[in-house]
């Protein structure tokens, strides 16, 4: 099952809250199985057990919350739950805490849970919610934000391999601004991979059509959509004057909030993935182990969650339900 | 259109004190009510009229959050001008002025302009800190210093002129070497053409005819 929503467009709206939990490993397949759990009153009673520990998160990180919550487009019932979902993230997981950002993903997995119509229990909410944070747990895990930077080499890297001179008119564009484009390359691209595109999807239903598609994918396959994301904007990449700089790439890229569609991106993605598969250098850069740079004073990971972790390496912690970052 | 100078701008602060709306009010003269989080940095750009040159402001705008000070101090390197922006509602956008100050001198160029904004003075019924406190900790750190509203927009454009203006009189004085991209200050073709452009270096004036 899961080989066939890698190779689909993404799936059905009410199968969402019975597949999520597999495909970010919170639940087991077996075979061509999913194991349903049928341990929603253990899920409920330790999220029952997080939530009555919310007077204890960092009175900052409450008030960002709550000053970000309404800046999340969502019904005033969602918003509810996100920031019920939130702080008790912040109680298990107090390396990480709460990042802006962990607010549009828990709105994207509300609507996963909630918009064909499904109920349920907030715990079982909550342990997706987990799931999904952890499959871009390199976007949250290190103070100097390492991980993201390592997906935009691991892009930049794949463009070296499929299109030379987009990858020279990028370098080129960026080297004009005088930025670290060897350490931070793509710096516009930094939004697109910390959201997972999310802002650059249509709407929720595109953006959810391409994340189950990339758990079902494997380890990589987000780098790869990533990169295809940037490889159909070759043209007007290349019409770009060089000397005004990183400017006017951010300036096209901002243009495109919106816009994206799942099927064309994962169609393009599969392609790039035919054509290289996952290469070693490709390998090497996910990873490698970051270093920081001397000017990032406090860089350093939040907790061990220095690596994405897959289905299969979250799962024994879900079914502990314990943090990520432990 | 061709411009004689373009300034690079940096705004930074709290997340939520409005930074996002000062730009957008700035840029396009319209006020968001709900704004999308910043994440890492975006860009608008702007051009303005100061003693009858054409000045283009590139403006970076900030992620607030401390989790984000990792992308957002590599853009203060290049800066000639940083918006350093804080809530009169909120008291404590205005205690962390001093760390984001820090930051700001810590990583860009010694000359870099700093404007410092209070901004929501639409929420005057909500005021938690006064126009004297702002101006008191602007003359302590040689900041410029305006209370604005991005939602009516009053001083937003008096913010962003005042500081270009500040920068333009800074190059007249020969304090940067317009030559070099990493103060934040770019020669356009406009300049050129009016072989105008004073270039000092090391505090010695002479003529040049600049780079695009």
């Amino acid at each position: 099952m899961c080989a066939q929503i890698a190779a689909s467009n993404g799936i059905m709206l009410e199968c969402r809250p019975m597949l999520w939990p597999a495909l970010v490993g919170l639940e087991p397949w077996a075979d061509d199985n999913l194991i349903i759990s049928d341990d929603d009153d253990a899920c409920e009673a330790e999220y029952a057990l997080l939530a009555s520990q919310v007077d204890t998160v960092d009175p900052s990180l409450v008030r960002t919350i709550d000053a970000d919550i309404p800046r999340t487009d969502m019904s005033g019932e969602r918003r509810v739950s996100l920031r019920a979902l939130l702080l008790a993230h912040c109680v298990l997981e107090p390396a990480w805490g709460y990042f802006q950002g962990m607010n549009e993903v828990g709105c994207v997995l509300l609507e996963a849970c909630e918009g064909g119509g499904g109920t349920g229990g907030l715990g079982r909410k909550f342990w997706l919610f987990r799931g999904v944070l952890a499959h871009s747990s390199d976007n949250w895990a290190r103070s100097d934000l390492g991980g993201v930077w390592r997906q935009a080499r691991a892009v930049q890297h794949i463009l070296d391999l499929v299109d030379k001179p987009l990858a020279a008119k990028l370098r080129a564009v960026e080297g004009a601004s005088g930025g670290p484009v060897h350490e931070q390359p793509l710096t516009f691209l930094f939004g697109p991979i910390f959201l997972r595109l999310k802002r650059e999807m249509a709407d929720l239903e595109q953006c959810m059509r391409l994340w189950e598609v990339c758990w079902a994918s494997g380890r990589y396959f987000h780098v790869l959509v990533i990169a295809a994301f940037v490889c159909m904007q070759r043209k007007a990449i290349l019409r770009l004057l060089s000397h005004r700089g990183i400017a006017e790439l951010h300036r096209l890229f901002g243009l495109l909030h919106g816009s994206q569609r799942a099927a064309p991106l994962l169609e393009a993605a599969r392609k790039l993935q035919q054509r290289l598969g996952v290469t070693q250098a490709l390998e090497q850069i996910m990873t490698a182990e970051i270093v920081s740079r001397p000017d990032h004073r406090h860089a350093e990971p939040r907790g061990s969650g220095d690596i994405i972790p897959t289905p299969s390496a979250t799962s024994s912690k879900f079914s502990g339900r314990g943090p990520l970052s432990a | 259109m061709s411009y004689a100078y373009l300034f690079k701008y940096i705004i930074i602060g709290d997340t939520g004190v409005g930074k996002s709306c000062l730009l957008l009010q700035f840029t396009d003269k319209r006020f968001q009510q709900v704004h999308d989080l910043t994440i890492g940095v975006e860009f608008g750009a702007r051009m303005i009229t100061i003693d009858n040159k054409q000045i283009k402001l590139q403006i970076w705008d900030t992620a607030g959050q401390e989790s984000f000070r990792s992308i957002t101090r590599s853009y203060y390197r290049g800066a000639a001008g940083a918006l350093l922006v804080y809530d009169i509602t909120r008291r404590e956008t205005f205690n962390h002025l001093t760390s984001w100050l820090d930051d700001a001198r810590q990583h860009s160029n010694s000359n870099m302009t700093i404007m410092l904004i209070g901004n929501k003075t639409d929420l005057e019924h909500r005021r938690a800190v006064s126009f004297e406190e702002g101006q008191q900790f602007a003359n302590e750190h040689g900041l410029i210093f305006l209370e604005t509203s991005a939602k009516t927009a009053a001083n937003v454009e008096e913010a962003f002129i005042n500081t270009a203006r500040r920068i333009y009189e800074k190059i007249q004085q020969g304090v940067f070497d317009v030559s070099n991209e990493s103060f934040g200050i770019k020669v356009g073709m406009a300049a050129q053409q009016t072989g105008s452009v004073n270039v000092s270096i090391q505090g010695q004036q002479r003529s040049s005819s600049g780079c695009c």
